[in-house]
C-alpha cells in the first residue's frame, strides 16, 4: 500500500502586535560575542589586578559566573519553551540570550577602567567586582527577558501566552541569577 | 574671544552645543576649547577653596580641582555606553563624551561663578561648615551638568531608568574614589601642613564608615591619621 506523504500545510502565523519593538537580528554577529566575552575576561583580571590580597581566582571570575549561568539554564529555558507551545522560534529565544550576553559583556568592558581604578587605589577591588558583575546581571537578565518577551509578542502569541512567557522569563531570570551567585560563591571562595 | 562665545552657548543652551558638535562633525575643534573652559572654570574654583587657608594651598587646590572633574568622567565614560545600550537606548560614544564635557565645562563655569559667593562665606565659616560648603557647591552645580549628560541621551528605552540609575551610582562612586585620592582641598587656616596629595591610604569609603561611626559617638583606638576611629564591634 502506497503511503502519500503529504506535507503539512502551515498555519496561518498569527499578526504580530503593532505594539512591539522592531527585533533585532535573531543572533548577534560573531564580533559582537567575541568582545562581550573579552569583555566579561577584562573585567575578571581587572578584579585580579592589585596587591591587596586578591588571589587569581578572579581573572576568570566574571566569564564564568555569567556565562556559565546562561549556558546551565539556557537548555532548560529552550525546553520549558518548547513544551509550554509558545509561538517564538527557538533560534529567537537562543538568540535574546546571545544578545543579553553580548551586550552585558561590552558593558563589562566599559567598566574595565572604573574596576582598574578601585582594585589599584583600594583594598576592595573584589568587593566591587561582585558588585558590578550583580548590576551586569540585573541589567542582562532585563535585556534577556524583555527580548523573550519581545520576541514572543513578535510571533503573535495569545494572551494566554503572553502570561505563559512572562511567568517563564521572570521564572527563568530568577534560576539564573541563583545559579550565577552560586558559580561566584565558587569561584570567590 | 571664541571661548567666551562658548561659553555662553554652553551655558545658555548646552543640548543644542551638543547637537550642533554632532551634526557639523566638528568634535575634533570644540574639544580642546570645551577642556580649556572646563580648566579654566575649575582652576578658579579651586583657588578660591584652596583660599581658605591660602599660601601654598591655593595653587595645589586649583591644579587638582580640573582632576576631580575629569578623571570620574573618564573612568565612567566607556562604561555608559555599554549601559545604555543593554537599556535598549543606543547612543554613539563620541555623543556621550560631547556631553560629558559640556556637561563637564557648565558645571565648572558654574562653580566659577560661585566662587566670589563661597569666599564671602568661607570668612564667616568654621571648618566643617566649610567643607559642607564647598561639597554643597559642588553639587548644586553639578546638577545642571549631569542634566546636560541625560538630555543628550536619546529618547526611548523601557529601561531607561535603570541606565540613569546605574550611570549616577557609577559616576557618584568615581568621583568620590577621585576626591578622596586628590585631597586635601580645603585645609584649617592653622594647619602648617600643607602636601599636594595625602598618602593612598584607606579609601572613602572606610573615611565615611569612620565619620559615619563617630558621629554616633562610638570611638575606639587611634588610626593611621591620629584620629579616633572605630575598630570592630565593642
Amino acid at each position: 500500500m502506497d503511503i502519500a506523504l503529504e506535507p503539512i500545510p502551515a498555519a496561518p502565523a498569527p499578526a504580530a502586535d503593532a505594539s512591539t519593538p522592531d527585533l533585532p537580528p535573531s543572533l548577534p554577529s560573531l564580533r559582537e560575542v567575541t568582545t562581550g566575552l573579552a569583555g566579561l575576561l577584562a573585567l575578571g583580571a581587572a578584579g585580579a589586578v592589585g596587591a591587596h590580597g586578591l588571589t587569581l581566582h578572579a581573572f576568570p571570575g566574571a566569564l564564568w559566573t555569567s556565562a556559565g549561568a546562561l549556558v546551565l539554564t539556557g537548555p532548560a529555558l529552550l525546553v520549558v519553551h518548547q513544551f509550554l507551545g509558545l509561538q517564538a522560534a527557538p533560534d529567537r529565544v537562543i538568540g535574546s540570550l546571545a544578545h543579553a550576553l553580548a551586550k552585558g559583556g561590552i558593558f563589562a568592558l566599559g567598566l574595565v577602567p572604573f574596576q582598574l581604578f578601585f582594585s589599584v587605589t583600594t583594598t576592595r577591588g573584589p568587593g566591587f567586582l561582585a558588585l558590578l558583575l550583580c548590576g551586569i546581571a540585573g541589567s542582562g537578565l532585563l535585556a534577556a527577558t524583555r527580548g523573550l518577551v519581545d520576541a514572543e509578542l513578535h510571533a503573535g502569541a495569545t494572551p494566554m501566552q503572553r502570561l505563559h512567557v512572562r511567568g517563564l522569563a521572570a521564572g527563568w531570570a530568577l534560576l539564573t541569577l541563583l545559579v550565577g551567585l552560586r558559580l561566584g560563591w565558587e569561584v570567590m571562595a | 574671544m571664541i571661548l567666551i562665545h562658548r561659553a555662553a552657548e554652553l551655558l545658555r543652551a548646552p543640548g543644542a552645543m551638543v547637537d550642533r558638535i554632532e551634526a557639523d562633525a566638528s568634535f575634533a575643534e570644540e574639544a580642546p576649547r570645551l577642556l580649556a573652559l572646563l580648566a579654566l572654570g575649575a582652576l578658579t574654583f579651586g583657588a578660591v577653596v584652596g583660599g581658605y587657608r591660602g599660601g601654598l594651598q591655593v595653587p595645589f587646590a586649583a591644579v587638582k580641582l580640573p582632576l576631580l572633574f575629569l578623571v570620574p568622567m573618564m573612568l565612567v565614560l566607556p562604561a555608559l555606553r555599554g549601559l545604555w545600550s543593554l537599556c535598549e537606548v543606543d547612543v554613539s560614544y563620541q555623543r556621550l563624551v560631547t556631553a560629558g564635557l559640556v556637561g563637564g565645562a557648565r558645571t565648572a563655569l558654574l562653580a566659577a561663578a560661585a566662587g566670589p559667593v563661597l569666599w564671602l562665606l568661607f570668612g564667616v565659616m568654621d571648618y566643617h561648615l566649610a567643607v559642607l560648603s564647598f561639597v554643597g557647591v559642588l553639587g548644586l552645580c553639578g546638577l545642571p551638568g549631569l542634566l546636560v549628560v541625560a538630555r543628550a541621551v536619546p529618547a526611548g528605552g523601557r529601561s531607561r531608568w535603570v541606565a540613569l540609575g546605574g550611570s549616577l551610582v557609577l559616576l557618584g562612586l568615581a568621583s568620590m574614589q577621585t576626591g578622596w585620592l586628590l585631597r586635601p582641598f580645603l585645609v584649617r587656616p592653622q594647619s602648617t601642613d600643607v602636601v599636594l596629595l595625602r598618602p593612598v591610604e584607606e579609601d572613602v569609603f572606610s573615611a565615611v564608615e569612620t565619620t559615619a561611626w563617630s558621629a554616633l559617638g562610638v570611638y575606639d583606638s587611634e588610626s593611621d591619621f591620629g584620629r579616633p576611629v572605630y575598630r570592630g564591634t565593642r
